[in-house]
């Protein structure tokens, strides 16, 4: 039951909302809201939403026992008992399968039997890193651990950024749960219309491009550099479509609860250089990536040859946690590479004129995303020599070439979906109902959402 | 609670009561008149449904232009499934076995070619499943599997997965290899869907009188000018620039004109030469396919037709050819079927050069040389079944 189904949107949704708004005790309300999202994740996980009760069990605990505790050895003791458990969870049921690969490939015959057929288990990565990031606030005292499970355990399952993030922060969201905030109708209709804004950027565009790149992108030896090329330039708008839509309609689901989730998208084809990139695309990640591993490794504060390794480290950790294939540690490692070369030449950037280094950043980010998306060494070898060396007349269907000049058209666009003031107009309102209603009849062509599968 | 807005309150009020408010009028006109127009989803009126009603109601005059595509023979044959009457012989495979004919057959059995260009075997198996669903199990199925097939670089998608190509998605019902309709409460998605409010705009579109006298189905005198359209009833007997249609589900190719056509030119090695690996997924689909059909109670023969000698031009085909026919035989004999590989065999049969209209499609002269032999000792098992539907002139 994604947010892109129906129904989620007329049976979920309105059920969850009233509920919300009827149930009044808070603790009630956060009971109610806790089975929902637990429900909801089921028909994503089946039983394995079981193993988030278990990780919010063992972190809420870990919060318990910190503020108890005042010996640093012993609170470090206890931060490092709860990262094990989080980080040998995420391993286990994300790397098991990719490291018995990879050591029989390295071996080069089978040295290990992958016997476990191991299900990823949807959001593992989002929730695992969320409540991660509650244990280490709470060991830095950087906020007071939550006093009630209920509250903790709706804070870590809450529905509409459970699956594919935003990862939002303790500091940011457990406030906002603890305080009994009124609804007001403003509000409802301001994330109705930014839930319905994700809709059509899912379905009306990211679909639309998928549905004629992927035949491309999946037969990369069939085809020639202009097809390979637009297939890639689609699947780089496809993917930001698919991934703000989520956020989108994650953030207006919070807005018709009375709940603000974190932005995590601010134009990244708008993006002048590497690191203004990584300030735009999935914030909530570069972000907690930042706060918890690159900082923690000494950040910049090491000299320069420190400084470049932890942010090659984090890089390619940052690619490995968004899947097990060395597709996305060579995507971490591209990016990273990007960041060194442009520490040592920003000021020359700079000087630039800002049309060359958006050009010059569009097509860098373009390349980067080969990898991302041809997921075998085999494909990705295939796209690189045709897409280099085999200049066939295009083949590629006029619908393609028309949605990638409207994905561009939307992506040049000055204001995105954060800084739209969502308090519409009559017309406005009406016109978006009417888009709504376009969307929900393209729905039994919507795919799943990509990033739920990291 | 707060104090509301009473704006806000009224646009939230608007904006939900005009998306539920729509979808509940569109929903509602899908489901009426997909309840009218049967439970095959492309409705009466739409081009092809009143092109095939026409071909069917004037079978010895009519031939039905379209595109040769599996797009388009796709669903035309999912349409078709729920016009036609019952099945005797059904034939399945790719383009090779378009010129199958009835003419082989008694005129009391009921025959039908349901080959689809270029398709993935479980492309057959759907179809299959529409007749059943439409008129009960075919006793008789022919199962052409020619040897390129099962070299195709293409990866057969699984039954129940959709591959990621548009094809296979196709468009409701036509996809996840669901062919059956399902109860409109459980069919929610594509009854608001884009294409499901597209075919009932068609529809009601078709209601308008004047849409009505332009579309008109069936009947006397539906011969129409053969002017290039899709899902026109021309004359069988003369020649088009369109590929066309016969009411038994054959296909007659563009200049061809009562059963005689002209080859189109040198043989090209490289379609039929086969100078491939076997393509596993392609085999598993032909096992899938297989093996539902014979679980649904059909005698089956399988054959692989001859392809232009001219290809073994190529030494190393023979080789390609002979691994081909072995796969195809294993997976036969796992369901013990019979498999007669004809391959090679152009000249035993007495296919000439003038019988192949390219290195893979033959004349109905070459289909029925074909036939003749499996109905003569090259499928054991069910040859005598195959015999006994023949006219006797065919195995003479």
């Amino acid at each position: 039951m994604a947010f892109n189904s129906l129904p989620f949107i007329f049976l979920f949704l309105p059920l969850v909302m009233a509920g919300w708004r009827l149930v009044k005790p808070r603790r009630a309300a956060l009971v109610f809201m806790m089975g929902a999202s637990y429900t909801f994740y089921a028909f994503a996980a089946g039983w394995l939403s079981l193993l988030m009760l278990v990780s919010t069990t063992v972190d809420y605990t870990v919060g318990v026992l910190l503020d108890r505790e005042e010996r640093p050895a012993r609170r470090k003791l206890i931060l490092l008992l709860s990262l094990a458990f989080n980080l040998g969870l995420l391993s286990f049921f994300k790397y098991y399968g990719f490291f018995i690969e990879t050591v029989n490939d390295v071996a080069g015959h089978p040295v290990l039997a992958n016997t476990l057929h191991i299900i990823l288990p949807a959001g593992i990565s989002f929730y695992t890193f969320q409540s991660m990031g509650y244990s280490i606030d709470v060991y830095r005292k950087h906020l007071a651990p939550s006093r009630s499970f209920i509250e903790f355990a709706a804070f870590v399952s809450l529905f509409p950024q459970l699956i594919a993030g935003p990862i939002v922060r303790p500091g940011f969201l457990l406030p906002q749960l603890h305080d009994s905030r009124p609804i007001d109708n403003s509000r409802v209709t301001n994330g109705m219309m930014l839930f319905t804004c994700g809709l059509l950027k899912k379905v009306m565009v990211a679909d639309r491009l998928a549905f004629y790149a992927d035949p491309i992108l999946s037969a990369p030896r069939r085809f020639g550099s202009v097809d390979l090329w637009l297939s890639m330039v689609a699947f780089s708008l496809q993917i930001y479509f698919d991934f703000s839509g989520y956020t989108d309609m994650a953030r207006g689901l919070g807005r018709m609860l009375g709940l603000e989730l974190t932005v995590n998208f601010d134009s990244p084809y708008h993006a002048d250089s590497p690191s203004d990139f990584w300030k735009r695309w999935h914030i909530s990640l570069s972000s907690w990536l930042r706060d918890y591993l690159y900082i923690p490794l000494g950040g910049n504060r090491k000299g320069k040859a420190r400084t470049d390794l932890n942010l090659m480290i984090t890089m390619l950790l940052g690619g490995l946690w968004h899947g097990a294939g060395w597709n996305f540690i060579i995507w971490g490692g591209f990016h990273g590479l990007l960041l060194l070369v442009f520490h040592r030449i920003e000021t020359p950037w700079r000087r630039l004129p800002l049309p060359v280094r958006h050009a010059v950043m569009s097509i860098l980010i373009l390349f980067t995303w080969v990898p991302f998306r041809m997921h075998t060494f085999a494909d990705l070898g295939t796209f690189v020599q045709h897409a280099s060396f085999r200049p066939d007349p295009p083949t590629a269907p006029r619908e393609l070439w028309g949605y990638c000049v409207l994905g561009i058209a939307l992506c040049a666009l000055p204001k995105n979906s954060n800084k739209i003031d969502w308090n519409l107009s009559w017309r406005t309102t009406i016109a978006f109902a009417l888009l709504a209603v376009v969307a929900i009849l393209h729905l039994n062509l919507s795919s799943k959402f990509i990033y739920f599968a990291f | 609670m707060p104090p509301q807005s009473p704006l806000e309150t009224k646009k939230l009020i608007v904006f939900a009561a005009l998306v539920t408010g729509l979808l509940g009028v569109i929903l509602a006109a899908n489901v009426a008149v997909r309840g009218r127009t049967s439970g095959y989803a492309e409705g009466a009126g739409t081009p092809r449904r009143a092109g095939l009603e026409r071909l069917n109601a004037n079978p010895d005059k009519c031939a039905m232009t379209a595109d040769p595509a599996p797009d388009n023979e796709r669903p035309m044959r999912h349409v078709n499934a729920g016009l036609i009457d019952k099945v005797d012989v059904l034939v399945l495979g790719q383009s090779d076995a378009d010129h199958m004919s009835r003419d082989f057959f008694r005129d009391d059995v009921h025959f039908y070619n349901g080959f689809i260009s270029n398709s993935y075997f479980v492309y057959h198996y759907e179809l299959y499943l529409d007749l059943v669903e439409a008129h009960g199990v075919p006793p008789l199925v022919l199962y052409d599997v020619g040897s390129g097939y099962i070299h195709s670089e293409s990866e057969e998608p699984e039954w129940d997965t959709p591959a990621k190509s548009p094809l296979w998605w196709g468009f409701p019902p036509f996809h996840l290899g669901k062919a059956q309709p399902l109860p409109w409460y459980k069919d929610i998605p594509s009854l608001l869907s884009l294409a499901q409010s597209q075919l009932t705009l068609t529809w009601l579109e078709h209601q308008l009188p004047q849409s009505r006298a332009a579309h008109g189905t069936g009947g006397e005198g539906a011969l129409q000018s053969d002017n290039g359209e899709l899902y026109r009833c021309v004359d069988l007997h003369k020649p088009s620039m369109m590929n066309r249609w016969m009411a038994d589900g054959s296909r007659i190719y563009r200049e061809e004109r009562d059963a005689v056509f002209a080859p189109t030119g040198p043989v090209s090695i490289e379609k039929a030469r086969g100078d491939r690996k076997i393509n596993p997924t392609r085999l598993r689909g032909l096992d899938f396919s297989l093996g539902q059909i014979v679980a649904k109670g059909s005698k089956v023969i399988v054959y692989s037709p001859p392809v232009h000698p001219q290809v073994f031009d190529e030494p190393k085909q023979v080789g390609i050819v002979a691994r081909s026919g072995a796969a195809v035989r294993e997976v036969a004999e796992k369901y013990g079927l019979d498999y007669c590989d004809l391959t090679t065999e152009a000249a035993s049969l007495g296919c000439g050069p003038r019988d192949f209209y390219d290195e893979l499609h033959l004349s109905r002269h070459c289909n029925q040389m074909i036939v003749k032999r499996l109905a003569s000792g090259c499928a054991p098992r069910a040859g005598a079944a195959l015999r006994a539907v023949l006219k006797p002139a065919v195995l003479e």
